[in-house]
């Protein structure tokens, strides 16, 4: 450091021209600061009177011997702490993290109880009844789908949903005929039969 | 292991030979040498018991903090890298294990603006004498937030640069600087009354 950028700079460099500890380029900056400023000077008179009252300092009873002891049975007869790196710890905790996770998702997912995909067949269904799943527009209920589907032995099993999914039982005999009417219409967005 | 920063030296230590007997004696310790470690105890116990008694001004806390820290130094000595003298590292250790403890006695710190400044104009410079007023000093200095009162006892009682400080209370230097200045402003009228100026 061979230029300083104020006087206070150099004023807060004092307490170590004091102590000796200044590097000689900032130790002849203080110096010269000290020849030509006499709040610097004022500074100084404070700063040894600060450190002469420090220093002054009351003998300190204390047993050396006693706390090494202490120390010595807190030591144990293992000396060094085996050094674990903070990516061990952080796979461990992600790990932990990840079995958390998966439990919780299990056993959320058994507390949801069995669910019927769209693939699944209904087991009550039976064997001379086709089921077809159909997707209608929101205006269309229960009673107005089996109005469309014409036939009298057809039955709206579950829906229309909130999302327009609806089952239809259907006779097998006639089954071919209604998804065909029912395709025809434009409120149906689909129609097929559940995959047995 | 190498000290490959020289300048980094407490001014505590007397000569050049104890700081590279440090050096040895911490080699040591991390071989595991039980011996070299209670040589290096014993060579800093009184220092850390002066510094931990100044930055937490609790003596009953004291010989714990002194213990921790040297604990510390045992189990970790493997771990010093020589970015500091092995004096700087220690002190290091003992300044956060002193100010864990005094969190741990006292958990609300004042801050600076917390102390009031010391004023004593309205006794006649007569009525008190200097011993009164070195004392109503080393009050003030007790009064200070730790961190405050850690540069000033560095500084002043340990002989420490302000790079040593940064060190070891693990701040930059211009904060090193700044709480000297702040600790100074609390202090000044105690020490004007004191120069008689």
């Amino acid at each position: 450091m061979n230029t300083f950028d104020s006087r206070n700079e150099l004023h807060q460099l004092l307490p170590w021209y004091e102590n000796g500890t200044l590097h000689a380029d900032e130790n002849a900056a203080v110096r010269a600061l000290l020849a030509t400023d006499l709040e610097a000077n004022r500074q100084r008179r404070e700063l040894r009177a600060l450190r002469d009252t420090l220093t002054d300092d009351p003998t300190l009873t204390t047993n050396v011997t006693l706390n090494w002891r202490r120390l010595q049975a807190r030591m144990g007869s293992s000396h060094m702490i085996t050094y674990v790196p903070m990516t061990t710890h952080w796979l461990a905790i992600a790990a932990l993290a990840f079995l958390a996770l998966g439990v919780a998702t299990f056993y959320a997912g058994a507390r949801l109880g069995p669910y019927h995909t769209l693939t699944a067949p209904d087991p009550s269904v039976p064997a001379d009844v086709e089921l077809v799943r159909v997707d209608v527009v929101a205006s269309v209920d229960a009673a107005a789908l089996a109005r469309l589907a014409d036939d009298p032995e057809v039955h709206v099993l579950r829906g229309p949903s909130d999302h327009g999914v609806a089952t239809l039982a259907v006779p097998r005999a006639h089954a071919q005929q209604v998804i065909k009417r029912l395709s025809a219409d434009p409120r149906l967005r689909f129609v097929a039969p559940v995959p047995q | 292991m190498q000290p490959r920063h020289e300048h980094f030296r407490l001014r505590t230590a007397p000569n050049n030979g104890e700081v590279e007997d440090d050096f040895a004696c911490l080699c040591a310790v991390a071989d595991g040498d039980r011996g070299a470690f209670e040589r290096l105890y014993r060579r800093y116990y009184e220092r850390l018991f002066r510094f931990s008694l100044r930055v937490t001004g609790r003596i009953h806390l004291v010989e714990d903090v002194v213990n921790e820290t040297m604990l510390v130094v045992w189990r970790q000595a493997g771990k010093y890298r020589a970015t500091a003298a092995v004096s700087t590292w220690i002190f290091g250790i003992a300044y956060r294990k002193s100010l864990k403890a005094l969190a741990r006695e006292r958990p609300n710190t004042a801050t600076i603006d917390d102390v009031p400044e010391v004023q004593l104009q309205t006794l006649d410079r007569e009525e008190i004498d200097r011993d009164q007023i070195c004392t109503a000093i080393r009050q003030a200095v007790a009064g200070l937030p730790a961190e405050h009162r850690a540069v000033v006892d560095l500084t002043f009682h340990f002989n420490c640069s302000y790079q040593d400080i940064a060190q070891i209370l693990g701040c930059p230097v211009g904060t090193v600087k700044s709480r000297m200045f702040y600790a100074r402003a609390k202090l000044r009228p105690l020490l004007v009354h004191l120069l008689g100026d």
